[in-house]
């Protein structure tokens, strides 16, 4: 931002001016100290009566001298009073002399002392000799001459004495002031120095300061355009919450000009009412405990108030600036209206379209379910209508509908298979299961729609040490069944295979489906695996679909967290790999169902149902299964229904008018009407959390309508604990599938070419010398046809004959007794 | 300089009678002091002791560079006889029995300062104990006092004032 400059001096430099400042007032106290006791010695030294020890010792002279004048003068009485004062006089001098403290020094001198001593003996005697009446006096003159004789000299030794006391005393003050005044003298030499060094100083902190300053004030200009120039606004605020600057965009964001602003209050000013008083608890407690959540927490979304009142979204970012006990803050406020405006905007797009997504989505899935319900009504009177001995007419009419029918299902089927897998539901537990197995099974249902296209379907598995995995059998079943029926939709001729391997020793297991099929273009192969995606009505070779199975079947792949690709090559086919994970199991594998129910018999089940033709339906279908079978239109009925009998299985419908199937087991419960007794659901809604809902109100499994009658009899024999009669014939699913697949009318030409076919091997058989090649291929292709059909011995028997040795003696009895087995089952279906 | 103000002084004492009427002591009793009064109105006073006890009495105590020993004085302070004298300025010219001649500041004459003592230790003073007349300062009350030029003012003997009015 700005060259830093270091204000501060070298630390020596700073050191020396302290102790300069430290020493210049005792040096100066010093110098005043002795300047004044110079002062007092000079004061001393410039009175003249300084010599008063001096001037009383010369007076003293004086006073003898005056004295011994007067006694030479004296004639008379009269001048006897002049001498005596002049007695006085030079008593008083003398009497100073010893006893003023002046004279101590003296007086302890040996030679003072002594003279002293004679003079005060003198005075005494000679006060002696004048303090008498004047006759005596007079008489006294020549005495007192005779003492003042020696007295003169003796005086004047002590007045010389005293001068040289007097000198030595001067001597000593005069030595006493030149010590003082070379005290002085180094004082004020030290006082100099320390004040040439302190100028010094003071004049380097001079230019620094200058130079300081002169930096300042550059930087500060620098700042005062930054600020000025800032598309931010930007406030300087005192922990008061004053503002002390203002800039050009904040006059701009806030709508107060510098001029206004400035001084007041910030939190009156920019923040709106309803967070003032957080704003003051923050600062409030940044101020007492330094603890921070705004400031330096970077960009904080907030909102500001315009001078217009306007509350308006702004950005903050706040920091402390503190020099000493000088705190401020700078607030960086930036006005994002527009920003948020666009934010919502495309945030309110972006919630339309999905929203109009579901909506769409939740329409299909209604329409699907509501379409269900009457369809399912629909076939079953289909299949009511047939077992009525319609005329041949009838039954064609009868054959479309179901033709139509079915194909409305399966649509519908398609459509809310997507939306389960596209909600997450995946209702199927991982199972252990053989895959092989698995596989086998779902290629021989194909074999039927392939043999009657003339495409060669075949299998080639290759698991490894066990075909048993763990992974969930009726999704894998699914999606291989839809790539399988994909390639055979659009195979005109030629062969599908379906590759099965496992990958090395990995978990993954391979799944490729080739075809000999037109190919799909390079562009169309990602878009294939997308919704509702049918291609050009050139590939379509009329066939009808919802454009739903890849992407139905690529949803499923993923939910195992498999992998499908595509790869195709137009005019040459197309190849389908799916990668799922499947790990080898050795847990034991799931026995079929009807293993598990081994009882046969009659079963009493109530059915609740308020839709007369499902009701009826399920009726029929229950009734050919031998099942004794009461029905209850409503819930009500259903309450009565069960306090009056007892069942081994209810079945109710969920969505009754007035008493629902959720109330009405609540009832039946409650009042223990059926203890014991399962109670299923059946309902059209396949919504996982209607299922929760519904297996919370104590129901013990929830079937979705419609029900096959498979299932149904599986039901039966899982909960009411009787085997259905249907069971025994266990391949008739797969002629019913068979049927189901390419519909009655060519399922019976089928059939009759079919019967025709083994009736002419037979034949064959029986006159050919040995088995041929011909005969061999032809015993294959039935093999695989009686497969289809669950033709099981008879399959195997064409199988053995397949794999004969050309010599071997043919059983003829064993091939006519299986084949009148075969066809007397097959006439079943032939004849219908 | 001392010695020129004595021969002044004794030039002084030679024109003395005939410069001024003599005021008579307003007591009976030795005069202690005279005081002459130079200017327009020449004018020369006698106070005998009751005379100066009766412009009133103050004493002090004090040691004094001549004497050994705590002294108690008594006497009219010089602020008293000034303002009695009718004098606020200038200087007195004090003079001793034996000639001396000092010139003390009427500034001098404050309260608390120099008195014109005639009681020593409650005793009169003989002129061998400095006497009749003493003008003491009370050097222990106040520093400054302690100087030299305030000892030279500290004039014994004491017995004429002279002062220009």
């Amino acid at each position: 931002m700005t060259q830093q400059t270091d204000w501060r001096f070298p630390l020596a430099s700073r050191w020396v001016l302290a102790a300069a400042l430290v020493v210049l007032p005792l040096l100066t106290v010093q110098s005043v100290r002795l300047g004044h006791q110079v002062l007092l010695r000079l004061e001393g030294l410039s009175t003249a009566a300084t010599d008063n020890m001096q001037w009383v010792m010369s007076q003293a002279e004086v006073e003898h001298l005056k004295l011994e004048a007067a006694v030479h003068a004296v004639r008379e009485g009269a001048d006897l009073p002049h001498l005596r004062r002049r007695f006085d006089i030079y008593y008083s001098r003398i009497a100073t002399i010893v006893e003023s403290p002046l004279f101590e020094e003296l007086r302890q001198s040996a030679t003072g002392g002594a003279l002293l001593r004679e003079l005060s003996g003198r005075l005494d005697r000679m006060a002696e000799l004048i303090d008498v009446s004047d006759e005596q006096l007079l008489q006294n003159i020549p005495l007192v001459e005779t003492e003042l004789i020696t007295n003169g000299d003796e005086v004047r030794e002590l007045a010389l004495f005293g001068v040289v006391i007097q000198v030595e005393g001067t001597k000593a003050k005069r030595l006493k002031l030149f010590s003082i005044l070379s005290q002085l003298t180094w004082v004020v030499l030290g006082l100099f120095v320390v004040l040439a060094i302190t100028a010094l100083m003071l004049a380097r902190m001079y230019r620094r300061g200058r130079l300081l300053a002169e930096d300042r004030s550059r930087a500060a200009s620098r700042m005062e355009a930054m600020i000025a120039s800032s598309l931010d606004a930007i406030l300087v605020v005192d922990r008061e919450g004053r503002i002390l600057a203002f800039n050009g965009a904040a006059e701009a964001i806030f709508g107060y000009s510098s001029a206004e602003a400035i001084g007041q209050k910030m939190q009156n000013l920019i923040i709106p009412p309803h967070l003032r008083e957080a704003h003051d608890r923050g600062m409030k407690r940044f101020l007492e405990s330094g603890e921070t959540r705004v400031i330096g927490a970077g960009r904080v979304q907030l909102e500001g108030l315009r001078k217009s009142g306007e509350v308006f979204p702004v950005e903050l970012s706040l920091s402390i600036s503190q020099t000493g006990q000088d705190m401020v803050f700078v607030s960086f406020l930036r006005d994002i209206s527009d920003r948020m405006a666009a934010e919502e905007e495309l945030r309110t797009a972006r919630d339309d379209a999905l929203a109009g997504e579901r909506a769409k989505a939740n329409l299909l899935t209604v329409m699907s379910h509501e379409m269900r319900t009457p369809l399912t009504g629909v076939l079953g009177a289909i299949d009511l209508l047939e077992d009525t001995e319609p005329s041949h007419e009838q039954a064609r009419y009868l054959q479309a509908m179901r033709v139509s029918g079915e194909l409305l299902l399966h649509h519908v089927n398609d459509v809310l298979q997507l939306s389960r897998l596209e909600a997450g539901v995946d209702p199927e537990k991982i199972r252990v299961f053989d895959l092989q197995e698995l596989v086998e099974g779902l290629l021989e249902s194909q074999q039927a729609m392939a043999l009657s296209r003339g495409i060669d379907l075949s299998l080639h598995c290759s698991l490894g040490a066990s075909s048993v995995v763990a992974g969930r059998p009726r999704a894998i079943q699914q999606a291989l069944l839809n790539l399988i029926a994909n390639a055979l939709k659009f195979t005109k001729e030629g062969a599908v295979s379906v590759d099965i391997q496992r990958i090395g020793e990995t978990h993954q297991v391979e799944f490729q489906v080739a075809d000999t099929g037109p190919g799909i273009p390079e562009e169309d192969q990602q878009r294939i695996f997308e919704d509702f995606t049918m291609l050009d009505a050139s590939y379509r070779r009329g066939n009808e679909g919802t454009g739903l199975g890849l992407a139905i079947t690529r949803r499923i792949v993923l939910a195992m967290d498999g992998q499908i690709s595509c790869e195709s090559e137009v005019g040459e086919g197309s190849l389908f790999t799916m990668s799922i994970p499947l790990p080898m199991a050795t847990a034991p594998l799931d026995m079929p169902d009807s293993a598990a129910h081994p009882q046969s018999g009659s079963s009493a089940v109530l059915i609740v149902e308020d839709n007369d033709i499902n009701r009826l339906l399920l009726e029929q279908m229950l009734v050919q299964q031998g099942q004794d079978v009461t029905s209850a239109a409503g819930g009500l009925e259903a309450v009565e229904a069960a306090e009056q009998g007892s069942f081994d299985l209810i079945l109710m419908d969920i969505s009754m008018p007035e008493v629902d199937g959720i109330e009405a087991i609540r009832r039946i419960r409650e009042r223990k009407l059926a203890e014991g007794t399962d109670i299923v659901a059946l309902t059209a809604h396949a919504a996982p959390e209607d299922h929760a809902r519904i297996l919370k109100a104590g129901f013990a499994e929830v079937i979705t309508k419609p029900i096959s009658k498979r299932e149904l009899a599986d039901l039966i024999a899982r909960r009411a604990g009787k085997t259905p009669a249907l069971a025994d014939e266990p391949t008739n699913e797969n002629i019913v599938q068979f049927f189901e697949a390419l519909g009655p009318e060519r399922a019976r030409g089928f059939l009759v070419t079919f019967c025709q076919d083994v009736e002419r091997l037979r034949a064959d058989l029986s006159t050919a010398p040995e088995l041929t090649a011909a005969l061999r291929q032809e015993a294959h292709r039935l093999a695989g046809s009686a497969a289809v059909l669950g033709l099981t011995r008879f399959r195997e028997l064409m199988l053995q004959i397949e794999m004969a040795e050309e010599n071997e003696v043919r059983d003829m009895e064993l091939l006519a007794e299986i084949w009148s087995e075969a066809e007397g089952f097959l006439s079943l279906h032939m004849c219908a | 300089m001392i010695r020129l103000s004595s021969l002044l002084f004794a030039l002084a004492l030679l024109m003395w009678p005939g410069a001024a009427p003599i005021a008579q002591a307003a007591s009976d009793g030795p005069v202690l002091l005279t005081v002459e009064i130079k200017g327009d109105d020449p004018q020369t006073l006698a106070f005998t002791r009751a005379d100066l006890a009766a412009l009133g009495e103050t004493s002090f105590e004090t040691e004094t560079i001549w004497t050994s020993g705590v002294q108690t004085f008594t006497g009219v302070s010089l602020q008293t006889l000034a303002a009695h004298l009718g004098v606020s300025e200038g200087v007195l010219e004090a003079r001793a029995i034996n000639d001396y001649m000092v010139e003390v500041p009427l500034a001098d004459a404050v309260e608390g300062g120099p008195i014109v003592a005639y009681l020593r230790n409650g005793q009169e003073m003989s002129v061998r104990s400095k006497g009749p007349l003493w003008l003491v300062y009370p050097y222990d009350s106040n520093p400054a006092y302690k100087s030299e030029a305030v000892y030279s003012r500290s004039i014994w003997q004491l017995e004429r004032i002279d002062v220009q009015r």
